[in-house]
């Protein structure tokens, strides 16, 4: 604590007032309650980790907010709770997820798949089956099962019929069809979805349920667990055998044939042994990154001399409107960048586009912007450079500004051109408080995911890439693309890559701080 | 100092570039403008580049929300038929080979909608399609037009120069059938067939939920760096230098790289606590609480130029650390306050990522996500995404313009727009 600054911290001088302090109590009380609720809550439910961190946050949320020792983290703990939740909670979060095979087929735990099976049922051959009828009672319903004997039985209560919910109900037996309106036939497809998840259990204890449109019949569950062996699974019906493999978390059966939905296991370092060793990636993965690192140099670098150059001519004196040039040349940084990057969309398109038009009128060529990577990558390249100009020109205006005019002065009596003065004179005194600033672009760029993805959606589809890959994806495109597009949405494999991309963020970011020589607590 | 001619020429070379320059930033905004009139949704109009050949304002109508009546030019051929039948819209026509025809209305249409409006006429056409100019043709080619207009009965009083039909009225009337000209290849029967395309999207719901997003995420956001940057700044406490760089090192993580993270993050807090479930906007402002390093940085630069003395003698006269902070600091910083609560809101209005992935109702969708809802593989509405962007760019941009002086400092500080 060496800044001389800093004010001390006399809580004692903070003598409030007593309905203030009550206030205090019983907002700090009331919320303690709250998040306390919540945890016990997510204990109920077998949410360990986020029970325990809900804990941890109501425990120091408290305790900061009622000791006076804690008096000056009030004012950083709900931004430093932000921080952590919704940044470095996600990023560790996705870390681990990096060890683990998490994936459109492997969503479930091992418990929650078993227990997916284990709740399948089935109806056997034969087995005694009950037609449906629906009875209106006031705005609730009966249902009445007749045997194929001509038995009738009633449900005990009136059942609203609202909810998706399974639930259980038991049945009497009537002598004669109940004194109540019948619903009209078609109710039992209205009420389609609420009949499947009814279970109905007739009076000597037998389990009925849905398995026709009209029709209720006794069902078995089509799975039973090996007593001896909790990883093994046996079908009642035709006597199939599954081996719970935790090796890649699917069930097999003895042929080899996996069962879905497979359950989420740990695989080590096996996603990223994919990414750095596969035919279908390793070359998809290092063309993107190249690609990317591409992308990202020539816009920053490209972007920086046509802000420069703008500036510089929109500060000559002699040039008139130079307010009016400035504004209008800002625009492309003031209209929202969904809607800019959505007309050169259109301006781009290949067979319908204005561009094509005017190309094909002047030139009689119509390049592909859609579908050759050249193009494609050309173009994004192009409307890139536009929507990043604007940001390098504010900047440049005001790195101009604080140029001293007596340095062009004296050079112009030397007889200095404007070429001359500007890389003799602009240009170093510019660099220098440019570069942080060019590495953060750099960073942004780096990952400009809203760009290719409104664009070009990081088509065309790299040609032996598998799971697929983009010509024009970033590497952050890449990941998202193998979290949320394919058909595996393999969160595991995305998170992988996200992980490069971790590594890579640092550097740069370390670099930033290095650049941009940032002190906290020592003032000039 | 002597201005010679060379110097002349090179203002004059400036200009030039940067005028030429300014043709290219424009264009693609002047596009976006004419296309939001065009009718239909092409991209190219051959006849012209941006003004619109045959403008209409229904893609206008739809991105506010209303229903928009229009009418489709269509024809049919009648040489040598009978009698031809066809739904124009407003009811069933029938066409007789001497001219004659009946109108039976039955529009397809809410009331809401009126006025319909259709027309008949009589057209010679060429090899091509094209109509010819006969006797008694206008400049259109149409030979007799004969606009007709179906309302509630009441409004009948306001169309003198139009037929009129109430719903579920009748109408006749008679078309002259002029000589075929030499050149004619067929004879059609011309008519307006009338339409009412309703709103494919809740533009102005896009719009206002962008709005109450960006403006609670900024207020928090503001509120909440501003307090931290209090302390990192004014108030001493064990490890906040290494904590700041952190925070900064963190800020460079673009939340895209976590977003599988973020969303089941969000799936398991929602089953718990309600306001925190997807698909709701208070998930999303709070998902947005995890940037705000930068800010935070930005404030403690300005409280940096404010000299701590009077703070000081504040707290010599009994002030807590809240008060000297609230009636003494804060009122002192409202310019670094306005850039952020602006940068932080124009960040919000165009972020896109998380957005997409927490919000799939369409109602509850921003429009930075909307949008694209108008862009899909099959179906592309270029015209009424058009008219959506113009609608909700232009207060965006305009806050952007004038809010862009405070900005350059606040740039400066090493924000890069998101």
């Amino acid at each position: 604590m060496a800044n001389p600054n800093a004010i001390p911290m006399v809580p004692a001088a903070a003598a409030q007032e007593k309905w203030k302090t009550w206030l205090q109590y019983i907002i700090v009380g009331a919320l303690t309650v709250f998040f306390s609720y919540v945890t016990l809550l997510m204990y109920a439910q077998g949410e360990v980790l986020y029970g325990s961190l809900i804990m941890v946050f109501t425990a120091v949320f408290t305790f900061i907010f009622l000791s006076e020792r804690a008096y000056v983290w009030r004012y950083v703990f709900p931004g430093l709770i932000g921080v952590f939740a919704f940044v470095i909670f996600p990023i560790m979060y996705t870390l681990g997820l990096t060890f683990t095979n998490k994936s459109n087929l492997h969503l479930l735990s091992f418990d929650q798949a078993k227990s997916y099976f284990l709740d399948q049922t089935y109806i056997a051959d034969g087995a005694q089956s009950y037609e449906i009828g629906l009875y209106e009672e006031g705005s609730a319903y009966r249902v009445v099962l007749e045997s194929e004997q001509g038995t009738l039985f009633i449900t005990e209560n009136a059942l609203p019929l609202t909810h998706v919910e399974p639930i259980s109900e038991r049945l009497t037996e009537i002598q004669s069809e109940p004194d109540l309106p019948q619903a009209e036939r078609r109710a039992t497809i209205t009420y389609r979805n609420e009949l499947d998840s009814l279970q109905l259990v007739l009076p000597d204890g037998t389990v009925l349920a849905k398995s026709k449109l009209r029709e209720y019949s006794q069902n078995y569950p089509l799975w039973t667990e090996n007593p001896d062996d909790p990883h093994q699974l046996t079908n009642q019906k035709d006597g199939t055998v599954l081996n719970a493999s935790f090796e890649d978390g699917f069930f097999y059966d003895s042929e080899g044939e996996y069962y879905t939905p497979g359950f989420q296991v740990n695989i080590g370092f096996d996603n990223y042994v994919r990414v750095l060793t596969e035919d279908g990636m390793l070359a998809p993965f290092l063309q993107i990154f190249t690609w990317t690192m591409f992308f990202a140099i020539f816009t920053v670098v490209v972007t920086f001399f046509i802000g420069m150059t703008l500036a510089s001519f929109v500060q000559w004196e002699p040039i008139k409107g130079r307010g009016i040039y400035q504004v209008l040349l800002i625009l492309p940084y003031a209209v929202p960048s969904f809607i800019l990057i959505m007309i050169f969309r259109a301006l781009f398109n290949q067979n319908f586009g204005q561009i094509n038009y005017v190309l094909e009128l002047l030139f009689n060529i119509s390049p592909e912007w859609n579908s050759d990577p050249n193009f494609t990558r050309t173009m994004i390249l192009i409307v890139n450079l536009f929507l990043g100009y604007p940001y390098m020109f504010i900047l440049s205006l005001g790195m101009l500004q604080s140029i001293p005019k007596d340095l062009y002065e004296a050079s112009s009596l030397e007889g200095a051109g404007p070429l001359v003065n500007f890389f003799k004179i602009t240009l170093p005194l510019v660099l220098r408080p440019m570069l942080p600033l060019m590495i953060a672009s750099f960073a942004f760029n780096f990952n400009n995911f809203v760009l290719i993805q409104l664009l070009t959606r990081g088509g065309p589809i790299i040609i032996g890439s598998n799971p697929q890959a983009g010509e024009t994806d970033l590497l952050v495109n890449y990941a998202f693309r193998l979290a949320f597009m394919g058909d595996t949405r393999d969160f595991a494999l995305g998170a992988t890559v996200s992980t490069f991309i971790f590594m890579m963020v640092g550097l740069f970011a370390v670099a930033y701080l290095k650049a941009a020589k940032i002190e906290v607590g020592i003032k000039k | 100092m002597v201005k010679s001619k060379s110097h002349n020429f090179r203002i004059l070379g400036v200009h030039l570039f940067l005028l030429t320059f300014l043709f290219f930033v424009i264009y693609p905004l002047m596009y976006v403008v004419s296309i939001s009139f065009r009718s239909g949704h092409t991209l190219v109009d051959p006849e012209n580049f941006l003004i619109p050949s045959s403008p209409t304002l229904e893609h206008w109508a739809l991105a506010l929300e209303q229903n928009y009546t229009g009418m489709n030019p269509l024809k049919k051929d009648i040489d040598g038929v009978d009698t031809v039948s066809f739904n124009n819209g407003l009811g069933t026509v029938t066409y007789y080979a001497d001219g004659r025809w009946t109108l039976d209305a039955d529009p397809a249409f809410d009331e809401a909608d009126y006025p319909l409006e259709s027309y008949l006429a009589i057209a010679f056409l060429d090899n091509f399609g094209e109509r010819l100019q006969a006797a008694g043709s206008d400049e259109n080619g149409f030979i007799d037009r004969q606009k007709i207009v179906l309302d509630v009965a009441d409004n009948e009083g306001l169309y003198e120069d139009a037929l009129f039909i109430s719903p579920d009225g009748q109408l006749s009337g008679q078309l002259s059938l002029p000589d075929r000209p030499a050149d004619a290849d067929r004879a059609t029967l011309q008519y307006g067939d009338a339409y009412v395309s309703t709103p494919p999207y809740p533009v102005l719901s896009w719009l206002m939920n962008t709005v109450k997003v960006a403006t609670i995420t900024s207020i928090l956001v503001l509120l909440l760096s501003t307090t931290s940057a209090y302390a990192f700044g004014r108030l001493g406490f064990y490890g906040k230098g290494p904590m700041l760089k952190t925070l900064l090192v963190l800020q460079q993580f673009p939340n895209t790289l976590f977003l599988t993270a973020l969303y089941l993050i969000f799936e398991k807090l929602g089953s718990f606590i309600g306001f925190m479930s997807l698909n709701t906007h208070s998930a999303l402002i709070i998902g947005y609480m995890g940037s705000m390093a930068l800010n935070i940085f930005m404030i403690i630069g300005y409280f940096d130029t404010i000299d701590p003395s009077m703070e000081e003698s504040a707290a010599i006269d009994g002030a807590t650390p809240w008060q000297t902070f609230y009636r003494i600091l804060l009122p002192l910083s409202v310019p670094i306050l306005a850039v952020v609560f602006i940068l932080t809101f124009i960040n919000i209005v165009n972020e896109f990522p998380l957005a997409s992935v927490l919000i799939s109702d369409i109602d509850k969708m921003t429009l930075a996500v909307g949008a694209q809802q108008f862009i899909q593989a099959q179906n592309q509405l270029w015209g009424d995404f058009a008219a959506a962007a113009v609608l909700a760019g232009i207060p965006i941009t305009i806050v952007f313009l004038i809010a862009q002086r405070f900005l350059v400092g606040g740039l400066t500080a090493g924000g890069v727009k998101g």
